[in-house]
């Protein structure tokens, strides 16, 4: 099924085209959505919200762009929303530090405190940057797409994605350079 | 130091491999299709009382036509003259002085009355 026939068959409410849209992007619209507002909870509830405005605005898709750069689109647009909502309300659970999460659990030992320490210190990190860099980054190591489709979603050009992602690269390293330090 | 930090800020980057790896879900799609027929009942519900809500001042004015309507209606045949079922019934008895009447039952009639006199 091309990715106009899936559009087509989500207008006209078919199951199975719905079905197929939902088990084929499923994954990358949780990741995207993960690596953005980092709680994998969060995240499933925002991809359920991503997939009900994919099949409510189905007919908006021109099929200019790949679909799945569109969904990519508006998995980063409903995540970022929810962060400022968030941020209105309070700061991202990942930005605050819970001296309970860095203490060693009976289970798992060194290497799993260690693992906790890499992924706040990694999340923190990621939501220091500037939000442009954050979305070129996480669409980039996260997803693992090339410049072309991160142009395509973010809407710039090439050389812009490849400014942004150098410049994010740069900002992390500065970032947990000083945050090591301590 | 310097080799140690180094390190760190390589294993945390590196961590984004482990960090990008989300557990299958097999329910997702069945838990979506639940909330979405549960948001299109909530809008079809509140579609169908703000409808309700909208037509209100339609229905009451409606109402209140009927009622007025119908009420003068009713007054103009009740009060009409020729369809006055009561006055139709005492127009059908004979015309009969009232006080001759009491005279005749008290002292019989005009006849017996001229005789007594006599």
């Amino acid at each position: 099924m091309t990715d106009q026939e899936l559009v087509q068959g989500i207008i006209n409410r078919d199951q199975a085209a719905c079905k197929q849209l939902v088990q084929t992007h499923q994954q990358l619209v949780i990741r995207t959505c993960y690596s953005l507002v980092h709680n994998l909870e969060d995240a499933e509830d925002l991809a359920q919200d991503v997939f009900i405005e994919i099949m409510r605005s189905a007919g908006s898709f021109r099929g200019k762009a790949k679909l799945s750069s569109w969904i990519y689109r508006i998995a980063v647009n409903k995540s970022l929303n929810h962060l400022k909502r968030m941020n209105t309300r309070d700061k991202p659970e990942s930005v605050k530090i819970n001296p309970v999460e860095l203490e060693p659990d009976h289970h798992g030992g060194d290497a799993l405190l260690e693992e906790k320490e890499l992924k706040i210190a990694l999340h923190r990190a990621i939501d220091r940057l500037p939000v442009n860099q954050r979305i070129a980054f996480t669409l980039h190591y996260y997803e693992e797409l090339p410049y072309k489709q991160i142009a395509e979603v973010m809407t710039v050009s090439l050389y812009s994605v490849e400014s942004l992602i150098h410049r994010a690269k740069r900002n992390l390293r500065k970032w947990l350079d000083r945050y090591y330090d301590k | 130091m310097d080799q140690e930090k180094e390190n760190k800020i390589r294993r945390t980057l590196g961590f984004i491999e482990k960090d990008r790896v989300i557990p299958d879900d097999p329910w997702f799609y069945s838990r979506l299709m639940a909330r979405m027929e549960r948001e299109i009942g909530e809008t079809q519900r509140g579609m169908a009382a703000s409808l309700v809500m909208r037509l209100k001042p339609v229905l009451v004015g409606i109402a209140l036509l009927v009622a007025v309507s119908g009420g003068t209606w009713l007054g103009k045949v009740i009060s009409s003259p020729g369809q006055q079922p009561e006055i139709s019934l005492l127009s059908g008895l004979p015309e009969t002085d009232a006080t001759t009447i009491l005279f005749q039952e008290v002292s019989g009639s005009f006849d017996e009355q001229i005789l007594l006199m006599k």
